[in-house]
């Protein structure tokens, strides 16, 4: 049983890694938005992981849900606004 | 006994279909049969896992909450494929060049005419 | 001649405040390990002192409460310049929203994300959650309303000034229970311990809940207006 529970840790932990690294490395903007969004997701399984709930509610709803909308309207101005 | 197996059975059927979707969204060509994939098989699969979860649970306000979050997986999974789809085909994204049949932008040509007025 | 005073004066206040800061700083109680000193403390005789079922929320707006209004106050610094530099006009170029499909959904869905939100809002001393998290929620449904309805739609539900309000009101309310804190019980923020009911109940814990609700709407509002003047000349395409 600890077994598992380490093992499952370390996994979400190198799936962390990779998220961030494919975060910074791709040049479009949408999939590192996306992929910040999956490491939001990936750290409050973590949280959750370490019985830490307060921490996790706060990641997933500010980091997986808020600043992905607050991103990607950012984006959307980017892209389609006249800047006047 | 027999609750733990029902449970872990309901468990792993959701897995098994969690896993189907994955290889559909690999193995699909374009982005209406990925969207396909993830929307009927998803779906079925996390309510599938809920319903275990409620029945390992098997404590009344415990379990009534699970499959209150499986209720609102049924809502909203095939609502986003929906606004994803109709998002992606007003876009233009991926479509065939030829029809056997399309009745969607028949139905969008007014709505095309409308919009394109309008702005 | 000016110019040196305007800058003496200047390199005085900063030393002075620096000296400030390290007297503040040498304050702070030394770091004994994980399992005495402060935690231990909290661990043991929280639950005692505050009634609150939930140690980090006891901590947030009992012990720490002072910080809760710094954050609090971080949040307006940030809405005020957000507001200072993207708005230019009130009323929006709104699109028509998604399909009918999509907005019966979401006017199916949208009461229980409210009612959610104030759950973990009103729970947030029972159970994990509190005001931030609860507030972020509540800013859930500005957004839902600005992308799925059109913004125009969320101009007419909840203007800008009725947000500004909740803000402001949620302000008042953190800061008026610290100003009956000092009061009642002698100290800035302090926990009315006249208020406690049973542990466990609704209205349990002091002032805390109140605490809550008040940081929630100010959290709920001012992210709501931070997005909605994000959002307001973008998404003019009909999807």
């Amino acid at each position: 049983m600890m077994t598992a529970t380490v093992v499952l840790e370390n996994l979400l932990l190198i799936f962390l890694v990779l998220c961030a690294v494919m975060s910074v490395r791709f040049e479009e903007e949408l999939i590192s938005i996306i992929f910040l969004s999956t490491f939001s997701i990936v750290l409050t399984a973590l949280y959750l992981l370490h019985r830490a709930a307060d921490v996790a509610l706060a990641e997933a709803v500010i980091g997986a849900g808020l600043s992905t909308a607050i991103f990607m309207s950012a984006i959307s101005q980017i892209r389609h606004g006249d800047s006047d | 006994m027999i609750r733990l197996i029902i449970a872990y059975f309901l468990m792993f059927s959701g897995a098994g279909f969690a896993l189907i979707t994955v290889i559909g969204l690999l193995r699909f060509p374009d982005v209406y049969t990925r969207i396909h994939a993830g929307a009927v098989v998803l779906t079925i699969s996390a309510v599938l896992v809920t319903l275990g979860t409620a029945v390992y649970v098997w404590e009344f306000f415990l379990s009534a909450k699970i499959i209150l979050i499986g209720v609102f997986f049924l809502f909203s999974n095939p609502m986003a494929t929906h606004a994803i789809a109709r998002a992606s085909y007003h876009r233009e994204v991926a479509l065939p060049k030829e029809y056997a049949i399309d009745a969607y932008s028949e139905y969008l040509g007014r709505d095309y005419d409308d919009s394109n007025s309008s702005s | 001649m000016h110019k040196y005073l305007k800058k003496t004066l200047v390199i005085s206040v900063f030393i002075l405040t620096a000296i400030a800061l390290y007297e503040n700083f040498l304050l702070v109680p030394e770091y004994t390990g994980l399992r005495t000193g402060v935690s231990d403390y909290i661990i043991s005789s929280g639950l005692s002192d505050t009634g609150s079922l939930n140690l980090i929320t006891a901590v947030l707006y009992d012990y720490r409460a002072f910080d809760s209004l710094g954050e609090s106050t971080v949040i307006f610094g940030a809405v005020s310049g957000i507001v200072l530099i993207l708005s230019r006009k009130m009323l929006p170029v709104s699109s028509r929203g998604l399909s009918f499909i999509v907005k019966r959904t979401f006017g199916l869905v949208t009461p229980f994300i409210a009612l959610f939100s104030l759950y973990v809002i009103t729970h947030g001393h029972l159970s994990p959650g509190g005001g931030f998290q609860g507030g972020v929620i509540l800013a859930v449904i500005s957004i839902i309303f600005s992308i799925v309805y059109g913004s125009a739609f969320d101009y007419r539900r909840y203007s800008p000034q009725v947000k500004t309000a909740m803000e402001t009101m949620g302000a008042f309310t953190f800061l008026g229970l610290g100003v009956v804190g000092i009061l009642m019980e002698g100290f800035f923020l302090k926990n009315l311990g006249f208020l406690t009911a049973r542990t466990g109940t609704l209205i349990s814990a002091g002032s805390i809940p109140y605490v809550n609700f008040g940081v929630g709407i100010k959290v709920g509002a001012g992210l709501a207006i931070i997005f909605y003047s994000m959002i307001q000349k973008t998404f003019k395409e009909d999807f």
